[in-house]
């Protein structure tokens, strides 16, 4: 491709204490492609998102969203990024009314359009009824429907999304994936990272593998398969990040319960 | 894990237990479990004090529980009938150990998450339904008699080992009472709102507790000289309905040797009432609440568009005031945080009265010796410069933002940091200024207006001067303490290392009075302070200084 990347990260490291959670991460993002961001627990995807968004400091290398350098200090790139956390931490005394119509006005939407955008949109996801009510009353997936409406309502270029699909119902989930699908073809990019392969297998125009703070794999869904020999995303996980010994921790827990 | 005393007392009741088909052990377990989940939970009373010690907290609590009690004592000591000083007592005590019990103990009678965790182990309704019914029995009897405790001990020295059998009689059927009475309480709530109404409602039985605490020492020493010292008991038919009446009479009837018809009808309602209502309780209510519990989970909701229209409209009056739009953004955005957030609430809402009503009450305190009519005291009051102690107000006014840095959702925070917002301090000022448009202007207009009752019209230019070193004393504090984002911190965390700030106010307050003090009378000079002061602290408010992200944590 010939285009000016999104997403730009030269060399990303970080380290939490002694911990090193990223050791160099090099990546070129672009337009119109849907990123699935894989890896184990405790690999630094989330932390890589979190960085992406000025959530988290000191981190060395490079990172440059539209072509500016984050760490300038220059907060108007938000302006264009959606983000959906992977734990879904809410002021939740707050109603979505309140709560929704307040991060609007940040992002520079007027009051009276906002909340029309707001109630339309909730309206669309099947939980009008509880635009007035504390979001603490809401269930989960009610709580990530609003956490994805709160990371779209500024209609953002990129979205950086962590488990988007958690808790919501088969049904959602489809929708969730067409608006996702729909949106990445209208050009703008999707950095979506999940532990549920087949998703990731379905949706993802370019799928990404680290381990351990590295980068591991980096392509299609066919070409990885090409690459590692293996049938399913699954699969070539396990053989990524040299994980074979599932059917024998499961023999020993199964034991144990049996055990007295 | 220890063994608690209280499960060795109950051991001896073991039988009782036993008889009525439920499995003692299974429910002895989880009674274990319950206390010591209480010792890890932080009463209301104590939720402004800085303890970390989270062992404690419950012994901390009981400790001013009794020191409440102590009131009690100073009631038995006087020279009245037994009849009068028991009525006074059990009358505080029922509404003291009430209040505690819905504030403190709402979360064990309306839990419906143990359901959830021990039904679906192999446990009898009846066996987790008892281990509740005692558990919440253990507290209120706990409390009512630390709480009755020293005066128990009073009445013994006193009156003897008969009186003291009398009251520890009957502090077993006021509890049975009381259980009943909140029961029913929650039972007419839950008839009537869902889940989140009746949270509010609870919390605000937690900010009147609270207020009732600290404003009810103002006025103890105060109830003799409002009752009068020449108190001659008589009948009135109305103390049928008293049911601290009931409770008093068997002292006057044993003690006294008074024996007439309605201390004995007394007496016998005293004994039969709480029996009676308790075999109510279980046999009838306890089920229907049971059933009604479920809507604790429930929540109803209308469409409420006048909201939306009330937040449009209100935007537009403030417009004006807070010009920058991220600021005022932040200002509905905090007031939003502060109605909704129970917590907050339940430490901000009891300052803001006090403020109101402390300069009041003290004043009062100081102007009532030896003085009877009401004219005579708004003529004296009028004299001097009493209004003075609206500093108190400011001084308590002052240091109530810092409440704003925390809440129980300090985790939503990250929303800050993921908006496309230049500099924090639209953040940190548009909250403030939420907080005084909302809150402290509304409470200093109404100590105003009462002030405004003996002083009249010339009372303004004070009132002004007073409110202007109001904000000059806020944005001040403002600028000397860490900057913190608002509703980003977890409660309790750190809450002591403002202190120095509340000396600073403190001093402020008190060199701010002195001057006051010193013009009151000087017309010129009044003024001249006056424009001193407002032009300060407009030039303070409009230079806010540009606080970095890196400044703020």
């Amino acid at each position: 491709m010939n285009i000016e990347p999104v997403v730009t990260m030269n060399d990303l490291k970080i380290s939490f204490g002694s911990k090193k959670v990223l050791k160099g991460i090099n990546l070129e993002i672009y337009r119109g492609q849907i990123i699935g961001y894989i890896g184990p627990n405790g690999a630094g995807k989330s932390t890589t998102v979190k960085i992406l968004l000025g959530l988290v400091d000191g981190y060395s290398g490079e990172i440059r969203i539209f072509g500016e350098d984050i760490s300038m200090g220059d907060v108007e790139y938000k302006r264009k990024i959606g983000y959906v956390p992977e734990t879904v931490d809410l002021y939740e005394n707050l109603t979505a009314f309140e709560y929704l119509t307040f991060i609007g006005e940040v992002y520079g939407l007027g009051l009276e359009l906002v909340n029309k955008k707001a109630k339309k949109l909730m309206a669309i996801l099947g939980i009008e009824e509880v635009y007035h009510s504390r979001i603490s009353s809401y269930s989960k997936g009610m709580k990530q429907k609003l956490l994805i409406i709160s990371s779209m309502i500024h209609n953002p270029d990129i979205l950086f999304l962590d488990e988007p699909l958690s808790g919501l119902d088969a049904n959602s989930v489809m929708i969730v994936k067409e608006i996702l699908a729909e949106l990445a073809a209208s050009g703008k990019t999707i950095f979506y990272s999940s532990h549920i392969m087949d998703v990731v297998e379905k949706i993802s125009s370019r799928i990404i593998l680290i381990n351990e703070g590295q980068i591991v794999a980096d392509g299609s869904f066919v070409e990885l398969q090409e690459k590692s020999k293996q049938g399913s995303l699954e699969q070539i996980f396990n053989q990524l990040t040299g994980f074979t010994r599932h059917k024998e921790i499961a023999g020993e827990f199964i034991k144990e319960l049996q055990e007295g | 894990m220890k063994d608690f005393w209280v499960l060795k007392v109950l051991d001896v009741f073991g039988f009782f237990y036993r008889a009525m088909g439920i499995d003692y052990e299974v429910m002895r377990k989880i009674l274990k479990l319950k206390l010591l989940m209480d010792q890890r939970r932080v009463p209301s009373v104590l939720v402004n004090s800085k303890r970390k010690d989270q062992e404690n907290t419950f012994n901390s609590a009981l400790i001013i529980y009794a020191l409440m009690g102590l009131t009690f004592v100073f009631i038995m000591l006087p020279p009245f009938p037994l009849f009068f000083k028991m009525n006074l007592i059990f009358g505080m005590l029922i509404f003291m150990v009430t209040m505690t019990m819905v504030s403190e103990f709402s979360s064990l009678l309306l839990d419906t998450k143990d359901r959830g965790i021990l039904l679906s182990k192999p446990i009898a309704a009846q066996t987790v339904n008892a281990a509740k019914i005692t558990h919440i029995l253990i507290n209120l009897l706990t409390i009512t008699f630390v709480m009755a405790g020293p005066s128990l001990i009073v009445g013994l020295l006193k009156y003897g080992w008969l009186f003291f059998g009398i009251y520890f009689f009957e502090l077993l059927l006021l509890s049975g009472l009381i259980l009943f009475l909140t029961s029913v309480l929650y039972f007419i709530m839950l008839l009537f709102f869902d889940g989140d109404k009746l949270k509010d409602i609870i919390n605000y039985f937690q900010i009147i507790l609270s207020l009732v605490l600290t404003v009810g020492y103002q006025f103890t020493g105060r109830i003799f000289q409002l009752v009068g010292h020449n108190m001659v008991v008589s009948f009135k038919w109305w103390m049928y309905l008293l049911p601290s009446a009931w409770f008093a009479a068997p002292f006057s009837l044993i003690l006294e040797n008074k024996v007439e018809h309605n201390y004995l009808y007394l007496s016998v309602i005293g004994i039969l009432g709480p029996i009676l209502v308790l075999i109510i309780y279980f046999g009838v209510i306890i089920k229907y609440f049971e059933k009604n519990l479920y809507k604790l989970d429930n929540v109803t909701s209308k469409k409420r568009r006048t909201t939306e229209k009330r937040a449009i409209i209100y935007k537009k009056i403030i417009s004006p005031i807070v010009r920058n739009n991220h600021e005022n953004i932040f200002c509905r955005f905090s007031q939003n945080m502060i109605s909704s957030e129970r917590s907050i609430r339940l430490r901000l809402y009891p300052s803001l009265a006090m403020a109101t009503f402390m300069p009041i009450i003290i004043m009062a305190n100081f102007l009532l010796i030896g003085i009877t009519s009401v004219n005579s005291v708004l003529t004296n009051m009028s004299q001097g410069a009493y209004y003075l102690w609206l500093y108190l107000a400011v001084f308590m006014l002052s240091v109530t933002p810092f409440t704003l840095t925390s809440s129980e959702n300090y985790k939503g925070a990250w929303i800050y940091k993921a908006l496309p917002i230049e500099l924090p301090d639209v953040i940190l000022m548009g909250t403030l200024k939420g907080f005084i448009l909302r809150y402290l202007i509304p409470v200093f207009l109404l100590e105003s207006i009462l002030f405004a009752v003996p002083y009249g019209a010339r009372l303004i230019p004070h009132l002004i001067l007073i409110f202007s070193n109001l904000l000059l004393l806020i944005i001040l504090l403002f600028k000397l303490s860490p900057k913190e984002l608002p509703f980003s911190k977890k409660f309790q965390a750190g809450e002591n290392k403002r202190l120095e700030l509340v000396f600073a106010s403190l001093a402020f307050c008190g060199m701010s009075a002195v001057v006051h003090y010193a013009l009151r009378d000087f017309g010129v000079g009044l003024l001249i302070y006056v424009i001193i002061v407002l032009s300060v602290t407009a030039v303070l408010w409009k230079t806010s200084a540009r606080i970095s992200w890196k400044d703020v944590y």
